[in-house]
């Protein structure tokens, strides 16, 4: 009877019996009087009045084994061995640590590199379009299109549910957002009406008929979200946008894994008014998104937007397609970190893991009398391993306190490295984690230790270190200093190479050059008055202006051009086609070859062009000057060559550049003599302040300017510098291990061999080769590797540096020197050591 | 001093004399109380005046009418004895003490 069952597993056992037999009797009596089915309910009632304290049992009783008992002897047991080998204890806890601290730190910055752009809700139908066009390197694909572009495919492409315009780089990054008195730099950009509806940023007050700002700028600047709405602002980044700018909405503060990061929305009919140009279907002023509908196939859309631009406006030639808007994040290269920074996650903690398996192999003969007594009593060959894996598991866990400590106070340092903001957060994965990391430690050592024989062991055999024994543990300290050398390697040649492009012949001189924008609604006219003040100031040596940067070509124009003999598929590249002013050519310091560079005071200036070595060389005139470019329908005729120099990053190769003479421009550039640079700037500042009032003086030095252009690299580098070292450390500690072990374990005949006259030197070698050479072997893995690792990397690069033989060299002597420096730490001492004492005893 | 449910079942027991295992105590105290006793109750509170020491226990052989598990025969000490005898004398007194006029209005 299943009411039983229930009596007889929880009731006292010394009451049980007699009970039951009450039951039983009662059962009878009443199943004869009243029906069997009603006993049989009585009989539940009265089991569950006698479910309570005084009748249940003590729970220690209810599972009786002993897996308690076996958990604290191996706590116990793990911890007298952690006591008795400290050195050992010291290494494991001290490289499982490290292997902690950088896996977690990557894993923080992995997972919010992953997470970047995901959090709208709908992520998965999100699409930005970008458009492909040729440039004299090859196709290139850009995310800027025509601002009709949305509405256009939202009307002509049934699969569009809604699409928005944002304004590209022209119109959007940091600019001045002014109140009354109060100015903040904030960034902001252009979007049309759909932005908040397409994108998941939460609108907390009021609605986006006019500008929209962000809960904390609403706070900075009028001190509430309420007293935002209806306040009017001024904006200025890179143009002066003509108001008036009402504010009409307040929004949830953009979240961190945003790649928009923005405090402030205009409309983006609104730019129309400030570029006249900016509607046109020949622009690249938009970027635009587009909301599809469930279930479109990516692959026949592409296809069928392919040649839309066409359609509208004959001159372009952009090809469109579409791809996820979230996806864009990690393909701008990041990808290929994200793997590149898991890999060397998982290689550090490998090589911690190593060392533990090493260590813990190397002294299996201390453990082997504790293997031969358990089995002999009938300890299963289970419960060993589970002993065994308990110990490193306990160890992992130890180390993860000691890594979340290190790495809660390397975290600040960590983010400003990589312009984050990571939180360490303690989830049930970082557990999980380190478990199996205890696990996979523990579980070489685990079988290999459980599987001695017991009588063996115990007829006082010693166990000569099997063949296989010893080649694992070679074979482990060999992947161990591949990883390391390969890092160490890497981190030579990222240097070297970072190195190489900071300091490569630009064709221009990029020391003592400050850059500058002007702002507010100043007077285009009184540009000249402005050059003038200028030159005047003493310590400037010459100035002038352009659109955009020399060090950032995406924000030149772009064109098609034809000449004289081109065929007929040139037209279709777009040239960079930066317009400058008089005197930029020398301001620069850029290279005459022949002709002439613009002139002030020459008219017609503007049917003029410069162009650069290799554009004269595509083009194949003999003798270039004097010839005619179209542009369009406009005739340029060629003044000047000048000798090439580098537009943009030296991630992409040199490639001809026409320059168009544009009298008056917002960009200015000032080169300053040599020097202190500190008096001139003050002076520069009192005349901006007085053409520009209102607005503070902000300037770059342009040196600096193209420092940021390799900032990713440059972090990949600093932080791949201390992987390598870091790799290197823990590998060395394994070493170490090893050699305080081998040392130990011959002392007898360290001293036999003393007896005997060896020198001490004599035997440092023979202790040290054993462990010297497979860090040979490994050199000899290492450099293939990194060779092809090496070579692959630097084809993201059109100016590299050679992959010379001694960058390896170099590589391996560190490797090799460390190693002996680690090996003799130890083994000198044991070869000094008295023979006398250790032959003594026993 | 002990619980109205302990007396009962103390009394039950000497009524019961020699006679007294669960399910006659039972039987017994629903019969002269008119009250329905549940097994869990009479069980904890004969474990616990067992352990107190107003009754004792003794298993009887295996009974074949009850799945072959042993009556458990319970009977009252001296102790017990006493117990009771001193709970009826706090009763009496009690009633000794009564104004007449209060039993009268009843």
């Amino acid at each position: 009877m299943r009411s039983l069952k229930f009596l007889r597993w929880f009731c006292k056992p010394e009451y049980l019996v007699d009970i039951e037999g009450d039951l039983l009797e009662m059962y009878e009596k009443r199943s004869k009087n009243i029906g069997q089915s009603k006993a049989n309910w009585l009989l539940w009632r009265d089991v569950i009045f006698l479910f309570r304290p005084g009748m249940i049992r003590t729970p220690e009783s209810i599972h009786s084994n002993n897996m308690i008992a076996i958990t604290h002897h191996n706590i116990l047991i793990s911890l007298r061995n952690f006591t008795r080998n400290k050195t050992a204890f010291f290494i494991n806890l001290g490289s499982l640590t490290s292997g902690l601290v950088c896996a977690l730190l990557i894993y923080l910055w992995v997972a919010d590199e992953v997470s970047m752009d995901k959090f709208h809700e709908n992520d998965a139908r999100l699409y930005r379009v970008n458009s492909t066009y040729m440039r004299p390197t090859g196709p290139s694909m850009i995310e800027w299109t025509p601002s009709p572009l949305a509405e256009a495919m939202v009307a002509e492409f049934p699969e569009v549910e809604r699409a928005v315009s944002m304004s590209s780089f022209r119109f959007t990054g940091v600019g001045i957002v002014s109140y009354e008195n109060k100015q903040f730099k904030t960034e902001g950009f252009f979007a049309s009406k759909d932005f908040f509806k397409v994108f998941s940023y939460p609108i907390l007050l009021g609605d986006n008929s006019g500008v929209m700002i962000s809960k904390s700028l609403a706070e900075r600047l009028f001190g509430s979200n309420d007293a935002a709405i209806g306040k009017m602002v001024e904006w200025n980044n890179r143009f002066w946008v003509k108001g008036p700018h009402i504010i009409s909405g307040v929004f949830e503060d953009v979240p961190k894994n945003s790649t928009e990061q923005f405090e402030i929305v205009f409309d983006y009919k609104k730019m129309y008014e400030t570029d006249v140009h900016s509607d046109k279907w020949n622009g690249g002023y938009a970027k635009t998104i587009l909301l599809l509908r469930d279930g479109v196939n990516i692959d026949e859309f592409n296809k069928k937007i392919a040649g839309f631009l066409k359609t509208k406006e004959q001159q372009n030639q952009g090809i469109l397609s579409v791809s996820l808007y979230s996806d864009k994040y990690l393909a701008d290269g990041r990808i290929y970190y994200v793997r590149l920074f898991s890999l060397v996650a998982i290689f550090t903690l490998a090589i911690a893991c190593i060392n533990f398996v090493n260590l813990s192999t190397a002294q299996a003969s201390r453990k082997m009398k504790e293997v031969g007594v358990k089995k002999t009593f009938g300890v299963s060959r289970a419960t060993l391993i589970g002993q065994f894996l308990s110990e490193s598991v306990m160890l992992a866990m130890m180390s993860l306190v000691l890594a979340l400590l290190i790495a809660f106070i390397l975290l600040p340092d960590f983010n400003q490295l990589t312009g984050k903001h990571l939180e360490l957060t303690i989830d049930s994965r970082i557990f999980l984690i380190t478990l199996m990391i205890g696990i996979a430690a523990g579980v070489y050592p685990a079988f290999f230790l459980s599987g001695f024989r017991p009588a063996s062991i115990l007829k006082g055999k010693i166990m000569n270190s099997s063949f296989a024994e010893v080649f694992t543990r070679k074979g482990l300290v060999i992947m161990q200093f591949t990883v390391s050398v390969i890092f160490i390697i890497g981190f030579m040649i990222i240097n070297k190479q970072i190195e190489f492009v900071q300091s490569k012949n630009l064709g221009y001189d990029k020391e003592n050059v400050v850059t500058f924008s002007r702002r507010g609604e100043f007077d285009w006219n009184n540009y000249e008055t402005l050059i003038r003040e200028i030159k005047s100031v003493p310590g400037v040596v010459d100035a002038s202006s352009m659109m955009g940067s020399v060090v950032n070509r995406e924000l030149s124009l772009h064109n098609g051009l034809t000449w004289e003999g081109a065929d007929a598929t040139v037209y279709q590249t777009m040239f960079p086609y930066p317009p400058v002013c008089h005197d930029w050519v020398e301001t620069m310091g850029i290279e005459l070859k022949e002709g002439r560079t613009f002139k002030k005071d020459l008219p017609n200036e503007d049917t003029k062009m410069i162009i650069n070595e290799t554009a004269a060389k595509m083009i194949g005139f003999e003798d270039p000057i004097g010839k005619i470019v179209m542009y369009g329908p406009d005739p340029k005729e060629i003044i000047g060559v000048v000798k090439d120099f580098k537009y943009g990053s030296l991630h992409t190769a040199m490639e001809p550049v026409f320059f168009e003479y544009r009298p008056i421009n917002t960009n200015i550039v000032v080169r300053l003599a040599n020097g202190s640079p500190q008096a001139t700037l003050e002076q520069l500042q009192i005349i901006y302040q007085k053409f520009h009032p209102g607005y503070p003086f902000e300037f770059t030095f342009l040196d600096d300017d193209y420092k940021k252009l390799y900032e990713s690299d440059t972090k990949v580098s600093m932080l791949s510098t201390y992987f390598a070292i870091l790799a290197t450390l823990i590998s060395c500690l394994g070493l170490f291990g090893l050699a305080v072990f081998s040392s130990e374990q011959r002392t007898k005949e360290i001293g036999i061999r003393k007896v005997l006259g060896a020198t001490t030197s004599g035997i440092v070698r023979l202790l040290a080769n054993d462990l010297v050479r497979p860090v040979f072997v490994s050199i000899l893995i290492a450099i293939p590797v990194s060779f092809f690792a090496a070579n692959s990397w630097l084809e993201g690069f059109a100016y590299k540096i050679e992959l010379s033989w001694w960058f390896f060299a170099i590589a391996g002597v560190i490797a090799i020197a460390l190693t002996w420096f680690t090996v003799a730490l130890q083994t000198v001492k044991a070869a000094r050591a008295n023979p006398v004492s250790s032959l003594k005893s026993e | 001093m002990i619980g109205e449910f302990e007396e009962l079942v103390l009394l039950a027991v000497g009524v019961l004399h020699g006679n007294a295992y669960g399910v006659t105590i039972k039987e017994e105290i629903e019969q002269r109380t008119k009250r329905d006793v549940t097994v869990g109750a009479l069980q904890v509170t004969l474990r616990r005046l067992e352990k107190k020491g107003f009754l004792t226990s003794k298993h009887a052989d295996p009974d074949t009418n009850r799945g072959g598990r042993p009556k458990l025969y319970f009977t009252l000490t001296a102790y017990g004895k006493k117990t009771l005898q001193e709970a009826l004398e706090v009763r009496i007194g009690f009633w000794k003490s009564l104004p007449e006029t209060i039993l009268k209005l009843n």
